[in-house]
């Protein structure tokens, strides 16, 4: 999914105002927006596949609650990885520290070359294993960057640090991650 | 920046396909093992939950926010009527309250003006034997302001006429 809507429609400033607004569609509009970012960023994050959903509903619903703290300074997609990041760090407290699901847990995808997908699929395990092990900040930062390609500055904002402390937090996670990848 | 710096901070990028390789930067990868790991490692990451969007019902996820705010925003409204017919209640109440206090002291007065003298506790014993048209019209004239009990072309001396030790007298006899 791309993060810039097509040129007619409207930018999701204008479906945050028109939300403000009273009109329930630009929050329906936003919801099927930005929903497989945030879902995949939750899954990558730590979260259970069967706890995606219902994370990706809370994150959505506290963003429209909330709304009036959205003021444009990050996107808004920037905005929504911060409250779902918040949510995951509520729910680890939660759950007192426990990850939130093995890496056993996700189902491996049905696709046509198994060889292939078993090997992509191994890596991806070993990836999101290794990145339940990093500290929160450096996976989440690395997350942003590897799968969004967001800027440092994009990421400052959306985890709450600073432009130099993302980068050096994503070299981190880069290090750390590549000694398990060998 | 040296070229393994470059490719690992354009590799996430190149990834999300944002950018692409430069034929520099291509020849590197092919040839620097370390880059060629890091690559991997960003490209692993970023197929992460591809499927996880598929797996998301986005219809029932909408349905389900769009109507947690609804009933949110119905709540709020609900409480916001709540606290105004409070306020109303109160209001209401403070001014029957003051209302009623108002006319509190007018309550022993019976609508016709009469005096129901004999639940009137008077001071002055002198006054006890006096029967209801008497008294009431004794009240009267102390009542009234001095002036209007002088009568100025009258031969009965008013209080003005007397002098001090005759005005002790009189007050002495009033007070028994």
């Amino acid at each position: 999914m791309s993060a810039t809507p097509d040129a007619e429609a409207p930018n999701d400033a204008a479906l945050v105002a028109a939300y403000r607004d009273g009109d329930e569609r630009a929050a329906a509009e936003l919801v099927r927006r930005h929903l497989a970012p945030v879902g995949r960023f939750l899954y990558s994050a730590g979260a259970g596949r069967s706890d995606v959903e219902d994370l990706v509903q809370e994150t959505f619903f506290r963003a429209f609650r909330r709304v009036d703290g959205w003021r444009g300074e990050a996107s808004f997609r920037s905005w929504l990885f911060t409250i779902a990041s918040n949510l995951l760090k509520d729910d680890y407290r939660r759950r007192k520290g426990r990850q939130f699901v093995s890496i056993d847990d996700r189902d491996v995808p049905d696709h046509a070359d198994p060889s292939a997908d078993l090997a992509a699929s191994e890596a991806e395990a070993r990836v999101r294993e290794g990145l339940s092990g990093l500290p929160r900040l450096q996976r989440e930062v690395f997350l942003l960057r590897a799968q969004e390609g967001r800027e440092y500055a994009d990421i400052a904002v959306a985890l709450g640090t600073t432009s130099g402390a993302a980068r050096v937090h994503y070299h981190h996670a880069v290090k750390r991650l590549k000694e398990l990848m060998k | 920046m040296s070229l393994c710096e470059q490719v690992s901070e354009r590799a996430p990028l190149v990834a999300a396909g944002k950018s692409q390789w430069t034929a520099e930067e291509a020849a590197h990868l092919a040839a620097c093992e370390s880059c060629r790991l890091e690559w991997e490692l960003v490209t692993a990451a970023g197929r992460i939950g591809l499927d996880i969007p598929a797996a998301i019902n986005a219809h029932h996820v909408t349905e389900r926010v769009v109507g947690r705010l609804r009933a949110e925003r119905r709540q709020a409204h609900q409480r916001r009527r709540d606290w105004a017919l409070v306020g109303l209640a109160a209001a209401a109440a403070l001014t029957l309250v003051v209302w009623t206090g108002r006319l509190g002291p007018r309550r022993g007065v019976e609508p016709t003006g009469s005096v129901e003298v004999g639940a009137i506790k008077i001071p002055l014993p002198e006054l006890d034997s006096l029967r209801a048209p008497e008294l009431d019209e004794v009240l009267r004239t102390l009542d009234a302001p001095v002036e209007a009990t002088v009568d100025t072309n009258s031969a009965v001396p008013g209080f003005g006429d007397l002098d001090s030790q005759d005005l002790e007298h009189v007050l002495n006899s009033l007070e028994g």
